[in-house]
């Protein structure tokens, strides 16, 4: 009953939204902003014509592999940051440094470095994304309880089996929270570096933002919302079938 | 014997482990060794692809490049501070009443997740049909780039106020707008730095993203024309300045925090 | 002692949409005299709390009146009530001097006044020389001495009081429940005090209300008859052990209804 009045309530403010973008888009004309009703039917277009979706295909595919090594690589150094006070003070400085940096800074460089190809798109996926996953999972590891790690000494574990019985799940929901702001980040990542060298979906937003109407531009943006939102929903079902005894932690990037 | 020696060990590596940590030592020693072996790796390959941390450094002892330098970053830091500004002037207020309002939250919520799903450098070509390529559109980006992040901060913040706290308040006779000033407000502090926080270190990004992919201008115009001349030293000199930049941004705003807000404890 | 200072009448309260859900008070009444000290005792869930919240004014009832001195004052706050909460919810921005000047801020008391109340009520409660801690500064005793203070200091006819010391340590209780028996002697007042403490409420109650719960209702009400001023000693005497053991029984009997 309440979460249906909730849906009516999100409903009505998307409505909302749709109907002033509506009246906007006519005032203002396709050219400068077009309206919902036109972008469905570009929309249509766009999928029938199967450019979009294959260059998502092909976007997708390569940030998988980036966010994929940025996991590989952030959830390990996270969690032994937050468990060794001396990796800790070792690691903070390069990540701080890292963090802070945007990546659109590092393209011109890694350009220089990499070249326009396969590599620097991943490149610049895997370093948007490492730092965040890192971070989370370090606030994650720090903040497992002295007694939970007491208690299970007190039921003489060795180390190993307190790495693997206590940390790990402890944290589990940290590593899914990382792992979607990290996408988050990877998304992005991945959009900001097709647009820059033209390639991929970012290359097929920048080609459209050539053309006259705004129609197919909103309507590129519309899938890449879906996207997002749909990679988010799905790491956080995983959390709650992985970890269901832990509410989903609200964790600042 | 050989257990005392290990014993002797053991406290003299925990006195040693204990200065290194208090002194902070371990983390200059770990970044200065990082940068030996850049200086090291550098020294084997070309200086096209991976300059020496001197050369990058040597950058900043020629007067006329650090004349430009500065000229550029003035100028960034308009459309930066602007457009944050802007961003922050918007947001906040928006985030608060948002926040405060459980109705408008359930109106607005799942719209505003699903725009700031949308990765804002994608609005870029929008933007410039829009604003065109100069200041404006500059200022737009890096608008767009930090305003969904200071929202969503002060919009959790302002709907997670302790409702016993606002109890509190109502108990002593607050008025409705007494309760805002008076406990609203206050307990939304820690958030609103932490939208700081976050909120900088986006609008910096935009800063430098909007400088690379509208037309080419302030820093963003010398690290492409130091692209196009192949010189690395200089381009990574710019990201030394942009990291930098961003390092002293979250200081600034750590120590304003732990200044004013001597209350809050941060775990 | 005898003039009615509040009147519960017929107060019933759901939780849930449309009073859909839990029956937390069903046709509550009860009446409080001037200057009692009236301790209202129950298993947790028996609504005593929520009973405490209407009675202040900070929670809606479904049906039913509060009436203070005579007034209907149903559904708002102030006009002389003054609250202490379980979890002392203090504004962790605030120092001591300002948390206790709180209710003089709000009623728009000028800065030199409210200081210098405040102080007063700092020093009433012993806390002299902590003004300007923060709360997190404070032990969990010291910060419930702030928040009695800061409901003295605006000079309440009638004190809530809402499990003041369930947070608190059994040695820290004691010690706070002495000091509050002081300063109720200097500054006499109606108080409504909540707890599931028997002992606590023997301690320090005129008259104790057992409550029963799902919904809740007086299960009885019992004189207390020890002498005022009341030391530590009294909780050893067989009296005392008779009262604890006889309302020991009584709230069994209520868990298993």
């Amino acid at each position: 009953m309440q979460k249906l009045r909730n849906i009516g309530f999100s409903c009505f403010g998307i409505a909302l939204f749709l109907l002033a973008w509506e009246d906007a888009g006519r005032t203002l004309g396709p050219a400068l902003l077009a309206a919902p009703s036109v972008v469905a039917g570009d929309y249509l277009a766009l999928l029938r014509q199967g450019e979009m979706l294959r260059e998502l295909a092909f976007s997708l595919r390569q940030m998988a592999v980036g966010f994929a090594l940025a996991c590989l690589v952030g959830m390990p150094l996270g969690a032994v940051m937050g468990r060794s006070r001396i990796a800790d003070a070792i690691f903070r400085p390069w990540v701080s440094m890292f963090v802070v940096t945007s990546t659109a800074a590092l393209i011109p460089l890694l350009i220089m470095v990499l070249g326009t190809g396969l590599a620097l798109r991943i490149t610049i996926v895997f370093l948007s994304a490492v730092w965040y996953i890192a971070l989370t999972t370090y606030n994650g590891a720090r903040g497992i309880s002295p007694q939970q790690i007491a208690t299970a000494r007190s039921f003489s574990a060795n180390s190993v089996q307190i790495f693997w019985k206590v940390v790990v799940p402890a944290l589990y929901p940290y590593l899914l929270t990382g792992a979607r702001i990290g996408l988050v980040h990877a998304i992005r990542a991945m959009v900001m570096a097709e647009m820059f060298v033209i390639i991929g979906y970012g290359g097929l937003i920048h080609r459209s933002g050539l053309l006259i109407e705004t129609g197919p531009l909103l309507g590129l943006l519309v899938t890449l919302m879906i996207v997002s939102l749909l990679f988010n929903w799905l790491l956080r079902e995983v959390g709650r079938r992985l970890a269901p005894w832990y509410e989903q932690q609200r964790v600042m990037a | 014997m050989a257990a005392r020696a290990d014993a002797g060990l053991g406290a003299g590596w925990a006195l040693a482990r204990s200065f290194l940590l208090r002194n902070r030592l371990l983390s200059v020693l770990s970044v200065v060794v990082g940068f030996a072996i850049w200086q090291l790796v550098a020294s084997h390959v070309s200086h096209f692809i991976l300059p020496a941390p001197t050369a990058v450094l040597d950058r900043f002892s020629d007067p006329s490049w650090l004349a430009r330098l500065w000229r550029a970053l003035i100028s960034s830091f308009v459309q930066l501070g602007l457009g944050f500004a802007l961003s922050l002037v918007v947001a906040v207020p928006l985030g608060v009443i948002l926040g405060r309002s459980p109705t408008l939250m359930r109106m607005f919520e799942p719209l505003i997740t699903a725009l700031y799903a949308i990765p804002p450098v994608a609005f870029v070509p929008f933007l410039i049909i829009w604003f065109g390529l100069f200041l404006e559109a500059r200022i737009a980006l890096v608008f767009l780039m930090s305003f969904f992040d200071i929202l969503v901060i002060v919009m959790a913040g302002a709907r997670d106020v302790r409702k016993s706290l606002v109890d509190v308040g109502r108990s002593f006779g607050a008025s409705h707008r007494q309760r805002l000033r008076l406990i609203v407000l206050p307990a939304l502090l820690p958030f609103f730095f932490a939208a700081l926080r976050v909120g900088s270190a986006r609008a910096i990004n935009g800063m430098i993203t909007a400088e690379l992919f509208f037309a080419a201008v302030n820093l963003g115009a010398i690290m492409k024309r130091a692209t196009q001349n192949f010189d690395s030293a200089t381009v990574l000199s710019v990201v030394l300045v942009i990291c930098v930049l961003g390092l002293l941004a979250q200081t600034a705003i750590n120590m304003l925090e732990s200044r004013l807000l001597r209350w809050h404890v941060r775990v | 002692m005898n003039s009615v200072k509040l009147e519960v009448r017929d107060v019933s309260k759901r939780y849930g949409h449309n009073g859909a859900g839990l029956s937390v008070l069903e046709n509550f009444s009860l009446s409080v005299s001037e200057l009692e000290f009236l301790v209202l005792l129950g298993p947790s869930g028996c609504g005593k709390s929520t009973l405490l919240r209407i009675i202040d004014g900070i929670e809606a009832c479904d049906t039913g009146q509060i009436v203070l001195d005579g007034r209907d004052v149903t559904g708002t706050t102030g006009g002389g009530r003054g609250m202490v909460f379980q979890s002392f919810e203090l504004f962790p921005w605030r120092t001591t001097l300002d948390n206790v000047a709180f209710g003089l801020e709000v009623a728009g008391v000028g800065r030199k006044e409210r200081t210098e109340r405040a102080r007063e009520y700092i020093k009433l409660v012993g806390l002299s020389g902590f003004e300007n801690a923060y709360p997190h500064e404070l032990s969990g005793g010291m910060q419930q001495r702030v928040g009695i203070a800061r409901a003295l200091a605006i000079k309440p006819t009638i004190l809530l009081m809402d499990e003041p010391y369930g947070a608190l340590d059994v040695q820290t209780r004691d010690l706070l429940q002495d000091e509050l028996l002081d300063i109720w002697d200097k500054q006499r007042k109606t108080v409504i005090f909540v707890t599931h403490s028997i002992e606590e409420a023997l301690y320090l109650a005129d008259r104790i209300v057992v409550m029963s719960p799902r919904p809740g209702r007086i299960d009885r009400i019992i004189d207390v008859p020890f002498e005022r001023p009341r030391r530590d000693a009294i909780k050893s005497t067989p009296q005392f052990l008779e009262l604890r053991r006889d309302i020991w029984q009584s709230l069994k009997r209520g868990a298993h209804v």
